[in-house]
């Protein structure tokens, strides 16, 4: 139901508090559970707070689809924001010569992981029939950099909203899951945390749930996930330049739509430029986001404000309304896109470019 | 001649993306962090 527009603000409001509330809550239990040893010998401290936040934002979304309160607040839900402002104080905290020698190799993993990934979905999403629009949403959503890629794919080629908001919630969907397993893939597999980092930013969709797994891993494999999904979140505008290129001159011809440069720069994920200013500041000792710093609980405190808000912004019956093929083409496309993850990233950040922190 | 009409000039309202949004606060939140208003001796943000 629409609200009146004057009672927009009122009803964001309630939702950003709730938010607050549900990120206090997680916070809580995190630290309540640290110590403790859970049922099939589970340490609680290996469940760190993206997860807590994550569960407890999609019980907030089960009661309040029950109760039929979640379209008039949903607007204070804003896990992109967040998401955001805890990956520019997380420049706070990183030096910048760990920012550069990082981004070498982030730029040639997203260049080789981007190509690759996109050209499998959108051959894949031919051979089962999707419509073109939804596979260039879909697989630039899983190639890129997820939910705000899926927006400016959708943009570029003049996607339907309901192609849009399917996407994204494929996209959720598959992120929540993998925020959990690919750390404890990597643990198996014991990789070095700057490798696992590689890996969770070229494999998991979507730039909460990569800082999720990061974190979950360990503090330097969420830098070096932060800063190769960071790069490749900076590529989007180049994707988008290009989707709209092929869809104007070749799929909707009779558009009239022309892209310009000026595409890429509106596309440029700006956050990316205040990440680098706080790295900056910090390699110039001005500003200290450090561990034990205030910056560094109030990075905690944005993170956990955006998987609360992906918790809460979940919604499963999206799927239903397409049908399974998406579905299909999405999953094997997620499975192709962390094996051939885990080979480059322990190639570029292994091999050829290996960081010490 | 230019009709008046053309003459007034339609003022856009103010928008701020949200990913300049996102750098202001950011940069905010580390101002309130190094003047101290939030931290150990200010508002806690303990976590």
């Amino acid at each position: 139901m629409k609200q009146p527009s004057l009672s927009q603000p009122f009803y964001s409001s309630i939702g950003f508090v709730l938010v607050i509330a549900l990120s206090t809550l997680a916070w809580q239990v995190s630290k309540q559970v640290y110590n403790l040893q859970l049922p099939f010998n589970i340490p609680g401290k290996a469940l760190e707070f993206p997860l807590w936040a994550a569960v407890i934002g999609l019980m907030g979304n089960a009661v309040l689809k029950t109760l039929h309160w979640y379209e008039p607040i949903k607007s204070g839900f804003r896990t992109e924001l967040f998401l955001k402002i805890g990956l520019i104080l997380l420049g706070a905290g990183i030096s910048f010569k760990t920012v550069a020698m990082a981004a070498g190799g982030a730029v040639l993993q997203a260049v080789v992981m981007i190509t690759s990934v996109f050209f499998f979905s959108w051959w894949l999403g031919g051979k089962f029939g999707l419509e073109d629009k939804l596979r260039a949403v879909m697989s630039t959503a899983i190639s890129v950099c997820g939910v705000s890629a899926a927006i400016a794919a959708a943009g570029s080629v003049l996607a339907k909203k309901e192609q849009v908001t399917y996407v994204t919630t494929l996209v959720i969907v598959t992120a929540l899951p993998l925020m959990v397993i690919a750390p404890a893939l990597a643990g198996a597999m014991n990789l070095p945390q700057a490798v696992a980092g590689a890996w969770f930013g070229g494999n998991v969709d979507t730039t909460a749930a990569v800082v999720g797994a990061g974190t979950i891993y360990g503090e330097e494999a969420q830098k070096v996930a932060s800063i190769v999904k960071s790069t490749q979140n900076a590529l989007i505008g180049v994707v988008a330049f290009l989707l709209t290129l092929y869809f104007a001159t070749v799929v909707d011809r009779e558009s009239g739509e022309r892209p310009s440069f000026n595409l890429i720069w509106q596309r440029f994920p700006k956050f990316v430029l205040g990440f680098i200013l706080a790295s900056l500041l910090y390699t110039l000792g001005w500003i200290d986001g450090g561990k034990g710093t205030a910056i560094e609980a109030l990075k905690n405190w944005a993170f956990t404000l955006a998987f609360v808000c992906m918790g809460l912004e979940l919604s499963v019956s999206e799927l239903k309304r397409m049908g399974w093929a998406p579905v299909t083409v999405y999953l094997i496309t997620t499975v192709f896109n962390t094996i051939l993850a885990l080979g480059v990233a322990w190639l570029i950040f292994g091999v050829l470019f290996p960081i010490g922190f | 001649m230019k009709s008046k009409k053309q003459n007034i000039k339609v003022s856009q309202p103010f928008t701020l993306s949200e990913d300049w949004l996102s750098v202001g606060l950011a940069f905010l939140l580390i101002l309130l962090s190094v003047l101290g208003v939030l931290g150990e001796h200010g508002i806690s943000i303990q976590f």
